[in-house]
């Protein structure tokens, strides 16, 4: 199948995601109670909000999954290595915990931006040489402090303060805030896409190592930091924006990848729309299975992501 | 002899006078790791039995003069079992095992649920008997039915549908009281309704639940927390028409304990006064 229509097919897909993400929820609304006295139903408005919100949640978490398992040439690769949840993790418990929370609305997800950075530059700082196994071992390493760190925080935190802790880790679209959150990771989203899709061939090349990379003119060391770096920070702004969500970012990228080949400049596009499709989908499920308490998204990513994956690595091999 | 009567005999005296004097110490000293018990243990006029108490327990302010043996419901087993005390009583502990021990070392451990009046008359009448203060005890039932018969008369003769609320334990995860809750039978004796009726317990509830609820009034227990900062809760009605309650003081009515049915009388107060001077009358806190 040529790109451009496999785009259209993952296009496609996500605007008819998008839409179950509008008409469906907790709440069962009729077409014509969507506009109220000349005003958009709160029901709805908050819907528009978190469906584009697990889209671009969704899509970042994909791409920088992609980027992470082809640099590090490392099918286990995915979004939160280099101490990004752990770090991030750290700074909303910390936030929670040690009474920051109530500056404002902003303050939890402002300190797991933090926390994440700190860790991605802990990591980058502590590991010289910067090869990418090092890297790898380094982002493993400043992770499990972290997470570490975090758990003492709960220990000693109060059973309010767990939950929101528990909440942020599990992950959630609720109260993602259109504005100060989604907008700016909403422009980190495309500003990395085309940067990607620029430097695809490089990221092909370094699938094949650094030697490889450098004997057709990249420099691999600069280009991996930067890579690694621009990976990361599309995880950390995910994880500030609506808590730490695995699976997407795992998985998404193998059945691209498994689906439509190598290419990076052909499967940026539809690994993003389809890590999308993922998280839209996952978020309708916990909001409609359970509405009055509600899934946590993380929780649902895990649950459906896990088997299926299973599934198309058990019918691959089948195949072969 | 007199030589062999100092030798034996004044050590044995001293040693039991130690030891009697030891056991003296122990019948009545009290621990509590409940705030809402340690106000009960007070009210029923044996504060002075208490010889310490958790972190929580804030009311009445002379508690806070006493050591501090665990937070809530989390004993500090080795500083509890160097008091020495006759009875450890709270609601539950986090870690059960913590009860054996100190049963193990001879101390009362008295734990139960509270949460609701069945539970607060049950550990009132509990009281009575643990601390051998009947006429006390009977008096706090009676007050305590008494009280309840006034408001359920009042809810009886009031006009109109009762308020359909909201009741915020904590913003994000927005934490509610569900439907068997504490916050949920006391707003029922304040005139209102919780919009939270298939859920028990504190259950963590979507926001789109909340705006297809659309409830009256919000009573904000997440203290210290500000609803308006958070964009997610302009959509809820209730929030826009400043129909947002910080109760007076939220230990009142959280805690199962003797101040309850204050709380709850100002409770309606507020609400009175909230609806009688119109949308965007927000009570604050004082």
């Amino acid at each position: 199948m040529k790109a451009a229509r496999i785009i259209l097919v993952y296009l496609a897909a996500a605007l008819a995601a998008a839409v179950c993400g509008v008409l469906f929820g907790a709440a069962r609304i009729p077409l014509s109670e969507f506009v109220q006295d000349g005003a958009l139903n709160p029901i709805v408005e908050l819907r528009i909000v978190r469906t584009a919100a697990a889209a671009v949640v969704g899509a970042s978490l994909a791409v920088s999954g992609l980027v992470f398992q082809a640099v590090l040439r490392n099918s286990l690769a995915e979004p939160y290595l280099l101490g990004v949840s752990g770090g991030a993790g750290l700074g909303a418990a910390g936030a929670i915990i040690l009474g920051f929370s109530a500056w404002g609305f902003m303050s939890v997800p402002l300190f797991a931006l933090l926390g994440a950075v700190a860790a991605n530059l802990l990591v980058f700082a502590a590991v010289r040489r910067r090869s990418a196994e090092e890297l790898l071992l380094g982002g493993v390493m400043i992770g499990t402090l972290a997470s570490s760190m975090l758990m003492v925080l709960i220990t000693f935190s109060h059973s309010r303060d767990m939950a929101g802790v528990v909440w942020w880790m599990l992950g959630s679209m609720q109260n993602v805030d259109p504005a100060r959150q989604l907008a700016p990771a909403a422009v980190l989203l495309c500003a990395a896409t085309v940067y990607l899709l620029f430097r695809a061939g490089d990221v092909d090349l370094l699938t094949f190592g650094p030697e490889y990379a450098w004997n057709h003119g990249v420099n691999a060391r600069l280009m991996t930091v930067v890579l690694l770096a621009l990976a990361s920070l599309l995880a950390a702004v995910t994880v500030s924006m609506a808590g730490i969500i695995g699976f997407c970012g795992l998985v998404v990228p193998h059945i691209v990848r498994r689906l439509h080949g190598g290419s990076h400049r052909r499967i940026l596009i539809p690994a993003a729309l389809a890590g999308a499709v993922f998280l839209m989908l996952a978020d309708i499920l916990g909001r409609v299975v359970s509405p009055v308490r509600e899934l946590p998204v993380g929780m649902v990513t895990a649950a459906v992501g896990c088997p299926v994956f299973l599934w198309l690595l058990n019918r691959s091999r089948a195949g072969s | 002899m007199h030589r062999l009567f100092r030798a034996i005999f004044l050590p044995l005296a001293l040693c039991l006078v130690c030891c009697s004097g030891e056991r003296k110490s122990a019948p009545g000293g009290v621990v509590s790791l409940s705030p809402a018990l340690t106000e009960l243990v007070c009210h029923l006029g044996q504060g002075d039995r208490l010889i310490a108490r958790s972190t929580a327990c804030d009311w009445p302010e002379t508690v806070k003069t006493l050591p501090a043996a665990g937070n809530f419901a989390e004993p500090e087993l080795e500083r509890i079992l160097a008091m020495k005390p006759a009875l450890v009583v709270s609601n539950e502990f986090v870690n059960p095992k913590d009860a054996d021990a100190l049963r193990q070392a001879g101390i009362a451990v008295e734990l139960h649920s509270c949460d609701g009046f069945g539970d607060y008359r049950e550990w009132v009448a509990r009281m009575g008997r643990l601390l051998d203060c009947p006429r006390e005890a009977e008096a706090e039932l009676e007050r305590t039915d008494a009280r309840i018969a006034e408001f359920e008369a009042a809810l009886e003769n009031s006009p109109g549908k009762p308020l359909r609320a909201l009741y915020v334990i904590w913003d994000s995860p927005l934490l509610t009281a569900g439907a068997d809750s504490l916050p949920d039978a006391v707003g029922r004796l304040a005139g209102l309704e919780n919009i939270v009726k298939t859920e028990k317990g504190y259950p963590s509830i979507s926001l789109e639940f909340v705006l297809r609820e659309d409830p009256d009034v919000v009573i904000w227990f997440a203290h210290g927390k500000d609803w308006k900062s958070n964009p997610s809760w302009s959509g809820i009605r209730a929030i826009r028409q400043g129909h947002v309650l910080v109760p007076r003081d939220d230990s009142a009515l959280l805690r199962p304990g003797p101040r309850i049915f204050d709380g709850i009388a100002d409770l309606k107060a507020d609400l009175g006064t909230m609806f009688l001077s119109g949308p965007s009358a927000e009570v604050a806190a004082p």
